[in-house]
């Protein structure tokens, strides 16, 4: 082949270009560190680079996200110990009331003591994290408790946790308690729990913990129509404590049940049947009667009594109440129970039980009422446990969310090593392995130069004459 | 009988031819480094005896230079030019998707990786203390460092587009320009030719023409011989065909011209006949390719401009109202469904354009479909509302209180629910439009390497063909040198010969 100075010139050019180009990449990638500048020098690391940025972004929120629920929890669970040491030393005080050595003066220590219990309660349950409320659920901005100056009711965001709470029986008059009652009821102040306010935070892929402890949960609170003395939360166990302390046997509780007009006659009861209609309402809202038959043939006294209405319409439904006072029952919705109605009338056939139950109107449905019940400081002490009970439980499910978070944020150190060590195998450079090309790639740059400068140095020329 | 001075006559032609060749020598070796210059050649020829001759002998009567030849190869120059055409289209591709990378491309920190994950970060935080209206602003700024970074994107390709619209209009008057010097040149040519000057130096100029040509369009080069000319070459006409149309004819030219189309770009056409060409190839080709492809030829800018519309529009659909590309929906209403911090507003949408308010956007058009299809990459912007007031970031699911961060939560969920377009996640469609940008300006860059190689070689065959070699030149410019000598000393043998018969005569 012919060979041609251009073409010399050109090939060293061209191969001088090439070798510059070759180092230009080494030069870039060992100085950025980065083994691409454009998607196109590689698409495949190019879009790895995206997926694994996010995954190590996101794994840095998530710890952001477990600090934070960690800071939150830790300080809901002392708040929590507290609380417990407060419901402890409350029970202490009941076993020392319950004493009969004591004297006026030591009650009233007590009573002071215990009104101060009381208020730490409500301080200790109004803690607050960064400004935060953090057993207010979602209504974190305004402290959650409070107690009415008023009537001493305790509100939980606003609402009354206990409509009818516990009232020295005699101090006001039934009528009275019971307007106090209705106005509440009929403004909607009561509280009434329909949804849980769980806040959750993003701990993981796909994983979410909740980290609030809701008030209601801690201190339980009151159905709304019961009457029935064992439904009861920390504040009226409290309220009955105070009232005990001030030497009375009996409390008033107000709500809504069935109340017979005469003291119920037992023995008359022997061989009757009463029909009991329980209203409820179904998924839509619609309202569901079904009616029950309750047998009388073995009542004997208001325990076997309890036992055949639960026989008739199941355990936890329906509480039977004797006032203390009157002796007068009451049948109200038993806590927790779900109950709108209670409607008591006589079978079609047979004997009248309603009469022996204490004079109660055939069809008679329940009305806003009152009930005293008697009771000793003693008695005091299984609601005190069943309240301790309530706020340890609370406490325990917050140690296991605690743990849930611990575990989490133990999986995330361990996801973030490994999602930093994929980005940075998939898109740095490997400083060995570039020093290597870009020692090569100057190696052979420099042959390039120095052969094309003697490329065209000598020429037929240069040997003639 | 020989004629008595035929000796003289004969060493006197050799004289001539060697200083010719000597010229021709120089001539190539002055051009030695000159662009587009064809090596010439001396077209020497024994000269025939004269018709008058006695005896046996036939005597040739010298040698004669009959004219000055260029080496070129029009096999290797069609070549040279196919090979050229595809080296522009190329090369134009591969510069022009390199800088549409540098616009969406995300290898930087800067990039859409950094910026979404702001946002989500942004989110998880507002999730961690919704009540918190530093965490609201917070989100507020990165939403709408998202919004910019997409108007940005956009408002840069729409920029690179429009500048790729004038480097259009340039070529095609640049064409133009090339075609008129051609079809002058042709005249030239002809003229010379006709009156038996040289036209090598003018070939040449018009070689470097169709040269420079090949690189912006799709040529077909043709050269025709219709005659003889005065010297006895032949007489040639050259004729260059863009998409089917003559652009040049001998010593006519048809001009291009560029007219606005319905989308406010260039198309071209022929400006006598009014009907639209296609360059086929070469740098125009690669400059409409990347303007126009809208990814059903090819994938250039319109079809980048339009992936960040749907991004745009599919990420403010699913925020706003949980309604996915496909038509799904998610779990909730999205952002439209939540619940200002104090519980009171609901029903206002978080992204919308050109900074409009709720109302306004839900104005824009009679459904779901109509309002989103006016948001693109270019005008997405958070509503009015948000910007003015961030207590109306939904984040709250009900009315239950500030800390309510149900929404924010599902909002999290939809970002990173991989229904939400068609193709996965925001970052997943994002990366599938970055994965095809990569592929697609890697594939243009491997063929511009191909095609320069090959543009590489084909130039050096022509250079080893046409190129003039110092060597060779200098080996020549001895031989001519040595022949003029010789020639010289003939004359003088020849003299002393007739110096000889004088002085016989003379005796």
């Amino acid at each position: 082949m012919r060979v041609t100075n251009s073409m010399l010139s050109d090939a060293a050019l061209w191969n001088i270009s090439k070798n510059t180009e070759r180092l230009n990449k080494v030069q870039t990638q060992v100085s950025s560190q980065s083994k691409i500048q454009l998607p196109s020098d590689d698409p495949v690391v190019a879009t790895r680079a995206i997926k694994y940025r996010n995954y190590v972004s996101s794994v840095d929120q998530y710890q952001k996200n477990v600090d934070d629920a960690t800071s939150w929890q830790e300080v809901s669970d002392d708040a929590l110990s507290d609380l417990g040491d407060a419901v402890k030393r409350l029970r202490e005080l009941t076993v020392e009331a319950s004493s009969d050595a004591l004297s006026d003066e030591d009650l009233a220590d007590i009573k002071t003591e215990v009104e101060e219990l009381k208020n730490t309660v409500v301080d200790t349950l109004n803690t607050s994290y960064a400004g935060r409320y953090v057993f207010a659920g979602y209504a974190t901005g305004d402290p959650p408790y409070a107690i009415d100056e008023s009537t001493g009711k305790v509100t939980f965001k606003g609402s009354y946790l206990s409509p009818g709470s516990p009232t020295t029986t005699g101090e006001s008059s039934d009528a009275d308690l019971i307007s106090d009652f209705t106005s509440i009821i009929s403004a909607g102040d009561e509280y009434t729990f329909t949804s849980s306010q769980s806040i959750k935070y993003n701990v993981g892929f796909g994983s979410k913990a909740i980290i609030n402890v809701e008030g209601q949960d801690v201190t339980g609170y009151s159905s709304t129509y019961s009457l029935s003395s064992n439904s009861s939360n920390l504040f009226d166990t409290i309220d009955k404590l105070l009232i005990g302390l001030d030497g009375e046997d009996s409390y008033t509780i107000t709500g809504y049940g069935v109340q017979g007009t005469t003291e119920p006659d037992y023995t008359a009861l022997t061989g009757t049947s009463f029909t009991m209609t329980l209203q409820t309402l179904d998924d839509t809202g619609a309202t569901v009667n079904t009616d029950y038959t309750v047998d009388c043939s073995s009542v004997t006294d208001l325990e076997s009594l309890q036992e055949a209405v639960d026989a008739a319409v199941g355990t936890n439904v329906v509480s039977v109440v004797s006032d203390a006072n009157s002796g007068y029952l009451t049948f109200t919705a038993a806590t927790g129970s779900d109950l709108e109605n209670i409607t008591l009338s006589d079978p079609t056939s047979g004997t009248s039980a309603l009469t022996a139950l204490g004079s109660f109107t055939s069809g008679a449905t329940q009305t806003v009422t009152t009930v005293d019940v008697s009771f000793t400081i003693d008695d005091l002490l299984d609601e005190f446990d069943a309240d301790y009970n309530t706020a340890l439980t609370a406490q325990a499910a917050l140690g296991a969310r605690m743990n849930f978070v611990d575990m989490a944020s133990t999986r995330l150190s361990n996801n973030d090593t490994t999602y930093t060590e994929l980005m940075s195998n998939n898109e740095d450079v490997d400083t060995a392995e570039a020093s290597i090309a870009l020692t090569s790639a100057e190696y052979v740059y420099e042959a390039s130069l120095s052969v094309a400068s003697n490329v065209t140095s000598k020429t037929l020329v240069d040997y003639l004459a | 009988m020989n004629s008595t001075f035929m000796g003289l006559s004969i060493s006197s032609r050799g004289l001539y031819s060697s200083q010719a060749g000597l010229a021709v020598t120089s001539n190539n070796i002055s051009n030695v480094e000159t662009t587009g210059y064809t090596r010439q050649t001396l077209n020497q020829t024994s000269l025939t005896p004269a018709a008058v001759y006695a005896g046996r002998a036939i005597i040739g009567a010298g040698s004669t230079v009959n004219s000055v030849d260029q080496v070129r190869s029009s096999l290797v120059d069609a070549k040279y030019w196919r090979e050229n055409t595809s080296l522009g289209e190329w090369e134009t591709k591969s510069s022009l998707l390199t800088q549409v990378e540098t616009i969406v491309g995300d290898t930087t920190d800067s990039g859409f990786s950094t910026v979404i994950s702001d946002f989500y970060d942004a989110m998880e935080t507002l999730a961690d203390d919704a009540s918190d209206s530093s965490a609201r602003t917070n989100l507020l700024e990165t939403a709408s460092s998202l919004c910019s970074y997409l108007n940005t994107m956009s408002t840069q390709l729409t920029d690179l587009q429009n500048d790729i619209d004038d480097a259009v209009k340039t070529s095609v008057e640049q064409v133009n320009s090339y075609a008129q010097q051609i079809a002058d040149l042709n005249t030239r040519i002809r003229e010379a030719a006709a009156v038996g000057a040289s036209t090598n130096e003018l070939k040449d100029q018009r070689a470097l023409l169709i040269d420079e040509l090949s690189g912006l369009v799709e040529i077909n080069v043709t050269e025709t011989t219709t005659g003889t000319n005065a010297d006895g070459s032949d007489a040639t006409e050259l004729t260059i065909y863009v998409d089917g149309m003559t652009l040049v004819d001998n010593n006519e030219y048809h001009e291009m011209e560029c007219y606005t189309n319905s989308e406010g770009l260039y198309n071209i056409r022929w400006t006598d006949t009014g009907e639209d060409l296609d360059p086929g190839s070469g740098q125009l080709e690669g400059y409409l390719a990347v303007r126009d492809g809208d990814g059903t030829d090819y994938k250039g800018i319109p079809y980048y401009i339009e992936q960040l519309n749907t991004f745009a529009q599919t990420l403010a659909k699913a925020f706003n109202e949980g309604v996915y590309a496909d038509g799904s929906t998610a779990s909730t209403g999205g952002h439209a469904a939540g619940y200002s911090v104090d519980g009171t507003t609901t029903g206002i949408r978080f992204f919308t354009y050109d900074d409009l308010s709720t109302s306004d956007f839900l104005a824009s058009g009679a459904d779901m479909d109509a309002q989103y299809a006016n948001i693109t990459a270019a005008n997405i912007s958070i509503s009015a509302d948000i910007q003015d007031d961030v207590d109306l970031i939904a984040a709250s699911s009900d009315t239950t209180g500030e800390e309510n961060n149900e929404n924010i939560q599902a909002l999290i969920t939809i970002c990173d629910d991989d229904a939400m377009f068609a193709k996965g996640t925001p970052e997943d469609f994002m990366n599938s439009i970055i994965s095809s940008l990569g592929t697609t300006s890697a594939y243009a860059q491997r063929i511009y390497d191909n095609k320069s190689t090959v543009v590489y070689n084909v130039s050096a065959t022509r250079s080893s063909i046409s190129g003039v070699s110092s060597n060779e030149e200098t080996a020549y410019l001895t031989q001519y040198q040595q022949a003029y000598s010789a020639a010289a000393n003939m004359i003088s043998v020849w003299s002393d010969i007739y110096e000889t018969t004088i002085d016989l005569l003379d005796d």
